[in-house]
């Protein structure tokens, strides 16, 4: 294999993977807080992906402006879907908390396919065929566009959960429950607000993915599954292991692309995964958030 | 002596939760474990039993090495286990709590269900056999505990402070219950527990700990009187 | 009003059977034999879907891949060997078998969602495999049971041997009738394994394992190896269930047989009658299969979009209402009105 091939896999796996982290690290949060897995989180990054497309639609504002739409209304949704569903199996059996959300992402994958036909849309944008060049390697601008946002918001949730008084708050609940109760910190609230703020995220992701790539209604699917992969290499709960995950999947999906043919990525990822269960099954990071 | 530790450390972290700690069992004995808080009684416990690996000692169970082992294994061997914060089988009835753990000596479930029944009388929750495991009161979830722990026919049983929680009388019954299981079913006891009058009226030996480390060890007079033990209890602003 | 209606278990179990045998000769109705067979194919679904997730508390979002790995070993069997349907299922009970091993194995050793996460990915790894090797498998095309004296095909290519023997032997027939029959047995035989289970040693450990993975190694529970004896007869029965399907439908894909929406639905199948129990799965069948043929013919042209986002929102409400199934709510109203013996 040509080494110039090698060296673009590796760079585009950077950049897709950088997106990548962001994408996992609603989830990470989620289940770092609450110790549930949101199934429908390939949905609420669906969800912002088609409002991003709607409103560009009808509008043709850069899809970046409409960060500042997609991730509050997201962060909206995330917090109703917790109070009114979610808060309901808190704290309960096992099976209530996966199918709630198994549910709601089989019901929201159908909504979409209702309301919006399976037809793929894309944002289309003065930039959108325009790439950079450095040497033999090429990088699309809208993806690294994304990757550089990606890489702004994670930092931006990092220092969030690190300095700010309801970060901390977050972490002591997500590291040790019962001590953060005697702190007075009220752990519905941490559950709240890790949903939302998870959604949030994942639905700011959408916005940047659609910019660069087409959406439908069953896409949730594909990422949800990165997203787990992402999030158990780096370690169920960590944010920093998010960070550095991320990337190593974007570069190994490329590999695997080469290696064995475009539709085959998702089988070379899923690989990763079985392998992290075998050989490091806490991450790579363990399960310290920070 | 039917159980051993060896220098048995354990460390979480940077923090050292038992430190090169030996005992020894006589088989037949009823030995109390008792130390403050975060005195690692419970570390000790779960290392005995499997769930925690030693970073470094043994331990030996009648001759032979369990270190390492897992519990389902040790139990096997003859150990059973109550738990502290107790894990009742929330959405089953009493006995078919305890129908699982007569299992592993039991061969059918006939078998396996006389077995419970029996355990269950001598615990007295027989009359509340069908009752579902999450209606129990505190001190007969304390009594299943111990039923399920029985009914696997340990020939060693560790009991995680049995009386916490229960009144006088009920007390006064777990204390009674504990003589009866050594004296009529030979089973050597290892008894960790807070509520001292019971734990010094009805131990043959005590091992106190106190940051991991053992700390005095004797008859109970002994014990009480030892000053090395107060001051690990004043220290802590702690008398059970 | 209870005491009149005192019914004796036994008789009450010979009066449906003798129902359920005789339905097909006495309902002439083809599209209702239909219905009854498909309640029996989901019912053995999700029977086998309930050993590992109901009884043993782990739950897989990846059924599909064994149903899908029975419906292909035992297809490509015929295909490829001119071996009957029938035989081919043992085969695909055992590739699906060996398959509950390779992902049992490094799961169940951990806790966490660990099973559940890698179930999704393995059944979605198997779809993918199957559609790009297509020279093997017959890819997107799919694979079709061939007419006798025709050659079968794999895919959109014709093999170079000619498909013969007798439709008896090879369990085709033209009537509906048999399938209905051999459904009904698949879910009698079903039903029997998990009673015998759920009285046992098995049935104890595994719910032993699902309400207290602690106490159950404390009680001398091997946990992993249980787990994966759990997965193990699920994912066989799961595979005979694709077999089956290839037997009744004659033709299999990829998209279908190792999709998500699948596994989906016959988790809610057994979620909806009651984990754990005997007859949840067959009652979660009874509702559900007759519901989605109706909403099937309500919804028309945009039925496929519906059905699902109806599903998904019957999960969500089953879940948070009746977390324990429908099953277990009747059983004691049942018993409470004192009309079982």
């Amino acid at each position: 294999m040509e080494v110039e091939l090698i060296a673009q896999m590796i760079v585009s796996g950077l950049i897709i993977g950088g997106f990548y982290s962001l994408m996992s690290i609603g989830l990470s949060l989620i289940f770092g807080v609450t110790k549930m897995v949101n199934f429908a989180h390939g949905e609420f990054m669906m969800l912002g992906m088609y409002l991003t497309y709607w409103v560009w639609h009808f509008t043709h504002a850069d899809p970046y402006m409409l960060l500042l739409l997609s991730m509050p209304t997201l962060f909206l949704f995330g917090a109703l879907v917790y109070k009114a569903l979610v808060d309901r199996v808190i704290g309960g059996i096992d099976e209530q908390q996966i199918f709630l959300t198994v549910g709601l992402s089989t019901f929201l994958q159908n909504l979409a396919l209702l309301s919006w036909t399976g037809t793929y849309r894309t944002v289309t944008t003065a930039y959108s065929m325009a790439i950079l060049s450095a040497g033999f390697v090429t990088i699309s601008v809208p993806r690294f566009l994304a990757f550089i946002c990606s890489v702004i918001l994670s930092v931006a949730i990092t220092l969030f959960l690190k300095f700010t008084k309801t970060g901390k708050a977050m972490r002591a609940t997500a590291e040790d429950m019962e001590a953060a109760m005697l702190m007075g910190i009220k752990p519905r609230r941490m559950f709240l607000l890790s949903f939302a703020i998870g959604s949030a995220l994942v639905g700011g992701a959408g916005t940047f993915l659609v910019s660069f790539y087409y959406t439908w209604p069953t896409i949730g699917s594909i990422f949800t599954l990165l997203c787990f992969v992402t999030v158990v290499l780096g370690g169920l709960g960590s944010i920093v292991g998010c960070m550095i995950a991320g990337p190593i999947i974007g570069i190994v999906e490329g590999l695997g692309s080469l290696a064995l043919g475009a539709e085959m990525k998702l089988v070379v990822v899923y690989a990763v995964f079985v392998a992290t269960l075998l050989f490091k099954p806490r991450g790579l990071m363990g399960k310290r958030m920070l | 002596m039917i159980l051993e530790m060896k220098g048995v450390t354990k460390s979480f972290g940077g923090l050292v939760a038992v430190k090169e700690l030996s005992l020894g069992v006589e088989k037949g004995e009823i030995l109390g474990l008792i130390g403050p808080n975060g005195a690692g009684k419970t570390t000790t416990f779960n290392i005995i039993n499997g769930f925690y690996s030693p970073d470094r000692g043994r331990v030996v169970f009648e001759g032979r090495d369990i270190t390492g082992k897992k519990p389902s294994e040790i139990c096997k061997l003859g150990i059973g286990r109550t738990f502290q914060i107790m894990k009742p089988l929330k959405r089953l009835t009493v006995l078919d709590n305890v129908i699982p753990a007569a299992f592993l000596r039991a061969d059918g479930f006939d078998e396996a269900k006389k077995k419970s029944l029996e355990v269950l009388r001598l615990t007295g929750l027989i009359g509340r056999a069908e009752s579902l495991a999450s209606e129990l009161t505190h001190a007969d979830l304390k009594r299943l505990e111990l039923s399920r722990a029985l009914a696997t026919e340990p020939k060693l049983l560790l009991l995680d402070e049995v009386a916490a929680g229960l009144n006088p009388k009920e007390v006064a019954e777990a204390v009674d219950l504990i003589r009866k299981i050594r004296d009529d079913l030979g089973i050597t006891i290892i008894w960790v527990e807070h509520v001292m009058r019971a734990i010094m009226s009805a131990s043959d030996r005590i091992i106190v700990l106190h940051h991991g480390e053992k700390i005095s060890e004797g008859v109970p007079e002994q014990v009480a009187s030892d000053k090395k033990v107060i001051e690990a209890y004043l220290g802590e602003s702690r008398i059970a | 009003m209870g005491s009149k209606f005192k019914i004796r278990k036994n008789y009450l179990y010979i009066a449906i059977l003798t129902a359920l045998l005789a339905f097909p000769i006495v309902i002439q109705d083809a599209f209702l034999v239909h219905i009854a067979t498909m309640i029996f194919f989901y019912a053995l679904l999700a029977s086998a879907w309930n050993i590992i997730g109901g009884y043993c508390g782990q739950f897989s979002l990846g059924h599909a891949a064994f149903f899908g790995l029975g419906a292909y070993t035992s297809m490509l069997l015929l295909l490829y060997n001119s071996v009957p349907l029938w035989a081919g299922m043992f085969a695909g009970g055992l590739v699906a078998a060996a398959c509950a091993i390779m992902i049992g194995l490094p799961c169940f050793r951990l806790r966490g969602p660990y099973f559940t996460l890698s179930s999704i990915g393995i059944a979605e790894s198997l779809r993918l495999i199957f559609l790009k090797y297509r020279d093997f498998t017959g890819g997107a095309v799919g694979l079709e049971i061939p007419r006798f004296g025709s050659n079968p095909m794999i895919g959109p290519y014709p093999l170079p041997h000619k498909f013969l023997g007798d439709p008896i032997l090879y369990f085709q027939f033209d009537s509906k009738i048999p399938y209905y029959y051999f459904a009904l047995g698949m879910m009698f035989i079903m039903i029997l394994i998990t009673s015998r289970i759920a009285r046992s040693k098995l049935g104890y450990y595994f719910l032993s394992i699902k309400e207290d993975q602690d106490a159950a190694e404390s009680m001398g529970i091997p946990t992993t190896r249980y787990k994966l004896i759990s997965l193990l007869i699920s994912a066989f029965f799961t595979a005979c269930g694709g077999t089956y399907y290839a037997m009744y439908f004659r033709y299999i894909d990829p998209d279908f047989v190792f999709a998500l929406s699948l596994s989906v639905e016959i988790a809610l199948v057994a979620i909806i009658g009651g984990l754990g129990t005997i007859f949840g799965p067959v009652l979660g069948a009874a509702l559900l299969v007759p519901a989605s043929e109706e909403m099937r013919a309500w919804l028309g042209g945009t039925y496929a979009g519906a059905h699902l986002m109806i599903y998904g929102l019957i999960l969500m409400i089953a879940v948070i209402i009746v977390p324990e199934g429908l099953w277990p709510r009747l059983r004691r109203l049942i018993r409470a009105k004192g009309w079982w013996e």
